[in-house]
């Protein structure tokens, strides 16, 4: 047995972390789309009343929940930025041509710019909490009681074409990484099976493109419609 | 009858570990499609010789594709353009059409460039002493079916073992990672009872010692695999993490 530590902080470790940090998020990114399809539903209310139970209704378990998921994303980023650090130092002189190999090989576009997509949406994640959970406070009542009108802060905010875009751009991109990142997370943790690897392989883009999509649409439909009358 | 070509070759040379190192043109008229690729740089350097030029240095031996002594990488691609197939075993027939080659050495810290084309891959060795290996009593060959081992996982420990040690792996990864070898190692002992005693300690070692020879980590993208003339798979990589997460968690 090594040292826990030196094992979490090694090539593989690192690897193995931001696999289950990474699988993780896609669980909450699903969560979080099943959230959205209220919006969809053009009635103020219920978007309301859940996002009021997320903020006051969990007693204390979305604080749990909210510790792990940022825990999870900083485990998961500075494990990324490690594994580019350690490719970059182990290649200083780099080759004057360069093929990609084919057969084989699995190195995409999606996967040879993880690091980028994923740096674009670390850093839309922070705008994302300021534009809205930390963002401009509406009131309305609900049952008699004062809740926040998140519906308006979302309905406002994408009436901008600049925050409208920057999503949609981000959301695409979110479909890239996830094309590379749900296969190699299985990879990463030694999940490699002859019978199975199509299915994970598939199963990834199924994932990237459902919630691509899935997060792309709302933005630009509220954006264009203005919102469900 | 396919006819001769003629090619220009854009070359890295490196007169020591110490030197910068650039890359030299030579122009190569009259080369048959028919030789081998390593047959032709045998003929640049009889004429940089009769010229009384410096050879190139690179490194072959067997140039029956078995010793993995040779390995270049040629237009971006490690071992040349042919799969499958290790640098000597490639014939210039493959670049039909082609009229530049551009011919480097394995680019990786961890295998500084001693001269020219060739690159200490001593790193490698290092991988394998931490733990490539079984500690067996010698003495008498034991009854050979003393041990069972199955089918499925003999052939899978053969394909394991295919390995060269070339480190076309390492050359052909945008990371340089070492994992495609070290997963090779790990899994050709991993897969028979005999590796079964020292499973977990083998997988540790081995895994640290490649980290530290600095070889960059492993992101999945599987170029390794495609370059390697031996074909092994990357369902070896898994299977390290596998052998390795078990050292992890006890
Ligand atoms: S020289 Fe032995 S494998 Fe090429």
């Amino acid at each position: 047995m090594m040292p826990f530590l030196k094992a979490a902080t090694s090539s593989v470790g690192k690897k193995f972390f931001m696999a289950l940090t990474g699988l993780f998020w896609i669980m909450f990114l699903f969560i979080h789309l099943l959230g959205n399809l209220s919006l969809y539903s053009g009635h103020k209310d219920s978007f309301n009343a859940y996002s009021d139970f997320l903020t006051h209704g969990t007693h204390g378990v979305v604080y749990v929940l909210e510790f792990i998921m940022v825990a999870g994303l900083l485990i998961h980023v500075i494990s990324a930025v490690a594994v580019f650090i350690s490719a970059q130092k182990a290649r200083p002189i780099q080759y004057a041509m360069s093929k990609n190999l084919g057969g084989p090989s699995r190195k995409t576009i999606s996967a040879s710019t993880m690091i980028y997509t994923g740096s674009l949406m670390f850093i839309f994640i922070i705008v994302h909490l300021i534009h809205f959970k930390f963002g401009d406070y509406y009131s309305t009542v609900l049952d008699g009681r004062v809740i926040r009108d998140m519906y308006a802060t979302v309905l406002i905010g994408f009436q901008s074409p600049f925050y409208t875009w920057f999503y949609v751009i981000i959301m695409a991109l979110i479909g890239f990484h996830l094309r590379h990142g749900f296969w190699s997370a299985f990879q990463s943790l030694g999940l490699n099976h002859p019978r199975y690897n199509g299915l994970i392989a598939f199963v990834g883009v199924l994932i990237a493109i459902t919630l691509s999509l899935g997060f792309l649409m709302l933005p630009l439909v509220l954006h264009l419609t203005g919102g469900p009358a | 009858m396919s006819e001769n070509m003629n090619l220009k070759l854009k070359i890295w040379r490196q007169k020591n570990a110490g030197d910068k190192g650039r890359f030299v043109e030579y122009d190569m008229e009259n080369v048959s499609p028919d030789e081998s690729f390593l047959e032709m740089m045998d003929e640049l350097n009889e004429k940089l010789t009769h010229d009384n030029l410096e050879p190139v240095e690179f490194d072959s031996d067997c140039r029956e594709g078995i010793c993995g002594t040779c390995g270049l990488v040629v237009n971006g691609e490690a071992h040349g353009p042919l799969r499958a197939t290790t640098m000597c075993q490639v014939h210039m027939r493959e670049f039909k059409g082609m009229t530049k080659l551009t011919v480097e050495p394995w680019r990786t810290k961890a295998f500084p460039v001693l001269k020219d084309l060739v690159v200490d891959r001593g790193a490698l060795d290092k991988i394998q002493q931490a733990g490539g290996y079984i500690s067996i009593n010698t003495g008498n060959a034991p009854d050979a079916h003393a041990i069972q081992v199955p089918k499925e996982a003999s052939d899978l420990a053969m394909d394991a073992a295919a390995c060269i040690g070339c480190g076309a792996c390492v050359a052909a990864c945008p990371n340089a990672s070492a994992s495609l070898f070290t997963a090779a190692k790990i899994s050709q002992f991993a897969l028979l009872p005999q590796g079964g005693p020292e499973r977990k300690r083998r997988a540790a070692q081995m895994v640290t010692q490649m980290d530290i020879e600095g070889f960059g980590d492993c992101s999945n993208l599987g170029e390794c695999e495609a370059a390697c003339p031996k074909e092994i798979s990357i369902s070896n990589i898994a299977r390290m993490k596998r052998e390795f997460v078990g050292a992890m968690l006890g």
